[in-house]
């Protein structure tokens, strides 16, 4: 789960916050409030997940819940492996 | 007459109407009025003066409206910014405007607090609170009618603030509801930043009539804008045209997923046909509405009838009530339908002009008339067709960008000898910002060091989302950066993406 994390973060970092504060992100911090993510961001989020992690996110997965901060990222990710 | 006349107007007609509905809040109109009363009484504590300025940095959102009919009841002028809006941005509206006040959460005001009180500010008025802050200049100059200033994107120097009376505003909702003919029964889902125009008019074309306000606050997901419009038996949608690139992306915007959609608008920049075509054939019931207009002009200039679509195929339509226009050349005089031109537009909607800047006004109101920097031609029948734009403006995604703000930020940072930034052509969102610098010498990791510095110095919507290397900006003898040379090869960088280019990440 941690490097999964880890690799979120990674990706969060380099792609939304140009590489800069990283520290300053929790896996419970939303996105959305932080400013973070647009609806390009969006996309490119689910590109790299699906590319990734090989697995395939649905339209109806596309929802804050699932995406809206690192740590539910990861949760996402790892339940859709597990349904696999 | 003032805006929140007509509006009290909406209240007392349709008290158990629902006026705005977010998330678990759900409001009548008659609880609108209640709710904006009490913010009333609160900005009568701080001994606000009429036509103090006042910063609105909320979200789209109950509380955004309540306080919008809050101030203008009051008399104070509503400067609203976007809820995204870096803090140097909204320092520069503070100091631009002589904000005597901001009306913002506290969340953003614990997080900027240092910055916000060495400003001018003498209050912040807070959900629970109102704090002072200090005492600011007082200015005497007559602003009757005032209601609001709507900040276009300037340089860093000289921020845009376009003047509007309630006149302005009054005229133009009346303008557009004679076109759309709204009812009580409508309602829309509120996806666009109330803080621009806009976003504006589609709140008080509903406040009006009322309608029902929905705001959907998870713009970045498709999906939970749908599930709100159908959860809601929502009528309309609103938005410019990447919002309906966006929406079409997702399987579920068509008319089997969302059968009470009645009609569409787009407008803040045009709207592509091959787009307008999906849409249609997503929902062959509804109606399209096509429109054009400019802050400068309140929100709408002209709207193109959904019956018209096929017959005045890429046409912005005509006029709304009110406002007259005449297609000028080089010289200032009019030319005969079909011959292209400048745009230029008259009626009681063109604004009060720039605040605090008389010479930026005189250049775009010249007796009266208003020079939009618009190119395009009327037919016979008075139908507008837009050609282009003469201005410098780049328009992305509905915002309108001025380069040279984001050029004097590149120019800011270590290393970067010139900058030059341009809209270029994009599907989704119509132009990307793409930036070009001319750097004293290469280094490693400069497009990421230029980048995060954009972040924390521009607002989300101005940043660029690519930085090629240039050996040089094209400039001309006088050293006016040649925006069309500059256009077209920062275009032509961002095709090939990989070659020369430092970065490309976003």
């Amino acid at each position: 789960m941690s490097s999964l994390i880890n690799e979120v973060r990674t990706f969060i970092v380099d792609n939304f916050l140009f590489g800069t504060n990283g520290d300053v992100l929790s896996p419970e911090d939303s996105l959305i409030e932080k400013g973070l993510i647009d609806s390009t961001g969006v996309l490119e989020l689910v590109t790299f997940i699906q590319e990734t992690f090989q697995i395939c996110v649905e339209d109806h997965e596309i929802v804050p819940a699932n995406l809206d901060s690192i740590g539910k990222i990861a949760t996402f990710v790892r339940l859709k492996k597990g349904a696999c | 007459m003032k805006v929140t006349q007509v509006i009290s107007q909406t209240m007392e007609k349709w008290p158990d109407q629902m006026a705005v509905v977010e998330k678990n809040i759900r409001w009548t109109y008659a609880r609108l009025g209640q709710e904006s009363r009490l913010l009333q009484a609160r900005l009568r504590d701080t001994e606000l003066d009429k036509r103090d300025r006042v910063v609105v940095w909320l979200k789209n959102g109950s509380q955004y409206i309540a306080t919008y009919l809050a101030l203008l009841e009051v008399d104070a002028v509503v400067v609203a910014i976007h809820p995204d809006s870096a803090i140097s941005d909204v320092l520069r509206t503070i100091e631009h405007a002589g904000a005597a006040g901001i009306v913002t959460t506290s969340n953003l005001w614990e997080r900027n607090r240092d910055a916000l009180e060495k400003s001018r500010l003498r209050f912040a008025m807070l959900p629970q609170t109102t704090l002072s802050v200090s005492r600011s200049i007082q200015m005497s100059r007559s602003l009757d009618g005032l209601a609001q200033i709507v900040y276009t994107s300037g340089t860093t120097g000289t921020p845009k603030g376009v003047m509007l009376s309630h006149d302005n505003l009054v005229t133009n909702t009346r303008s557009i509801l004679a076109r759309l003919s709204l009812s009580p029964s409508d309602s829309v889902v509120a996806t666009l930043p109330f803080a621009f125009a806009y976003g504006n008019s589609v709140l008080l074309t509903h406040l009006f009539t009322g309608a029902k306000i929905v705001i959907e606050g998870n713009l970045m997901y498709a999906h939970c804008i749908v599930e709100s419009m159908k959860k809601e038996g929502v009528t309309g949608f609103s938005g410019v045209a990447s919002n309906y690139a966006f929406l079409l992306r997702q399987s579920g915007f068509n008319e089997i997923n969302l059968p009470s959609v009645r009609y569409f608008t787009s407008a803040g920049g045009p709207m592509p046909q091959g787009l307008l075509g999906k849409v249609r054939e997503c929902f062959p019931a509804s109606d399209f509405h096509v429109m054009y207009g400019q802050t400068e002009a309140t929100a709408r200039l002209t709207m193109l009838a959904p019956k018209d679509l096929d017959r005045k195929h890429g046409s912005a339509g005509r006029t709304v009530p009110g406002v007259s226009i005449k297609i000028l050349d080089e010289t200032g005089e009019p030319v005969p339908p079909g011959k292209s031109g400048e745009i230029a537009v008259a009626g009681a909607n063109i604004m009060q002009g720039y605040w605090l800047d008389p010479t930026a006004t005189e250049r775009r109101i010249k007796n009266g008339i208003l020079h939009t920097g618009d190119l395009g031609y009327s037919d016979e029948e008075g139908y507008l067709f837009i050609t282009g734009r003469s201005s410098e403006m780049i328009k992305s995604g509905g915002f309108r960008v001025n380069p040279e703000e984001i050029e004097e930020v590149l120019r800011d940072q270590d290393g970067v000898s010139d900058a030059g930034v341009a809209g270029v052509a994009d599907d989704l969102l119509g132009e990307v910002i793409v930036a070009g610098v001319v750097v004293q010498a290469a280094r490693e990791s400069l497009e990421k060091r230029l980048l995060a510095h954009c972040a924390s110095h521009l607002s989300p919507y101005k940043r660029p989302q690519a930085i090629y290397l240039l050996a040089g900006v094209p400039r001309s003898a006088n050293g006016k950066i040649l925006r069309l040379a500059l256009r077209e090869r920062l275009e032509s960088l961002h095709r090939q993406n990989t070659l020369d280019g430092i970065g490309s990440s976003r």
